[in-house]
């Protein structure tokens, strides 16, 4: 967490008190990770030929 | 010393600087054990971690608050650790209500733990805390025995530079709240809802700078090093000195420890003291070129450890009688 949020890297007794209201953001981390990945995928990979297709489209 | 705070009545916070084991603790109590005694209310407390107010005073004080031990005067000392534990607390008190859940998440445990673990984190938790011991204006003076050098510029640093930081951020943040608003008028929405993190931001702001304006305030704060007639500890005051005035810490003056009493050349003494004394003399000359006039105060090696109050109010009666 931190700038990417725009929040500043504050010490960390500070950067505590901000916790609560990114909890959200954190939470979903992990989702946003991976799309962004299969995004770049779908773009650069040729067919996607390695992997095994999915059923849906993976940034909707 | 007395003459300086004689003539600088309005300098309430008194802190003692420099590098570690050198005497800060010493003196500050030794301080607030004279003002004690000239009718002021003194509180001395310290803001280190691995603080020894308990040792010289001889009485358990750690995070009980504020402690009387004599007339007119209390020490304190903080226990970040208890601090910091409820703080955590608070924390995910605050998580559970405002998501109306039944325990924090997995993840964000982990996040809070892994924050609590950092270096400075202790640090950080007494310089909050301290904002809490200062602004109740209940005493006259307020020593503080700070931490050692590397420290305390930390702490003077991480002022000044989340300052900075926070005051950017918040610029950015109000800029984006107006837009916000802009929008929401236009499509004729209700107002948007306030920007919770912005109102955190500028509360952290106000605690840092509470902190941070009493040791930059030229007219109510006083900052005395503490040096030895050592090489070392001379050349590391003088390389800290310009570091500290750079963060505008009004430095009043410096107070050399552990002078071993040049009586004792005129006794019978082995080679190895009348080396010493020789040494010793050398480095005051260096003393009094880097610092002149700014020597406050010269205060020999006593016969034993300054702990309990009959050795304190002899090192009060050298430093100010």
């Amino acid at each position: 967490m931190g700038d990417m949020l725009g929040i500043p890297i504050l010490p960390p007794y500070y950067s505590l008190r901000l916790l609560p209201y990114v909890v959200p953001q954190i939470a979903t981390w992990k989702r946003r990770m991976l799309r962004e990945k299969d995004v770049s995928d779908a773009m650069f990979s040729p067919g996607g030929a390695r992997r095994p297709p999915r059923s849906e489209p993976p940034w909707e | 010393m007395k003459e300086v705070f004689q003539q600088n009545p309005d300098r309430r916070y008194i802190m003692f600087g420099g590098k570690g084991g050198l005497g800060k603790t010493t003196f500050s109590a030794a301080t607030a054990y004279w003002l004690a005694k000239q009718g002021k209310k003194v509180l001395v407390f310290s803001v280190d971690p691995q603080a020894s107010l308990t040792d010289i005073f001889q009485r358990d004080i750690f995070g009980k608050g504020p402690v009387q031990i004599m007339d007119n005067l209390w020490a304190q000392e903080i226990d970040a650790d208890s601090h910091i534990k409820e703080y955590q607390q608070e924390i995910r008190q605050k998580i559970l209500d405002m998501y109306g859940l039944p325990a924090v998440p997995e993840e964000i445990e982990h996040y809070i733990q892994a924050a609590s673990a950092e270096p400075a984190m202790e640090e950080s938790a007494i310089f909050d805390a301290v904002v809490d011991v200062v602004v109740k204006k209940d005493f006259d003076y307020y020593i503080y025995d700070l931490v050692p050098l590397g420290h305390a510029l930390y702490y003077l640093s991480m002022a000044k530079v989340y300052d900075e930081w926070i005051n950017k951020i918040t610029k950015l943040r109000e800029d984006m709240r107006e837009y916000e608003e802009m929008v929401s008028r236009l499509k004729r929405e209700k107002e948007t809802e306030q920007d919770e993190i912005l109102k955190e931001l500028q509360y952290i702001k106000g605690r840092i700078n509470a902190s941070s304006s009493i040791l930059t305030d030229r007219a109510k704060t006083a900052f005395f090093f503490v040096v030895t007639p050592e090489d070392m500890i001379i050349r590391d005051t003088q390389k800290a000195a310009v570091l500290f005035a750079n963060f505008d810490v009004p430095i009043v003056g410096y107070v050399v420890n552990r002078v071993i009493p040049h009586q004792l050349l005129e006794q019978k003494i082995p080679d190895y003291l009348r080396n010493r004394i020789q040494m010793q003399d050398k480095y005051l000359e260096s003393i009094r070129t880097a610092f002149g006039k700014q020597v406050v105060a010269q205060v020999p090696e006593l016969e034993r450890d300054v702990t309990g109050l009959p050795m304190i109010e002899k090192l009060a009666g050298i430093m100010y009688g």
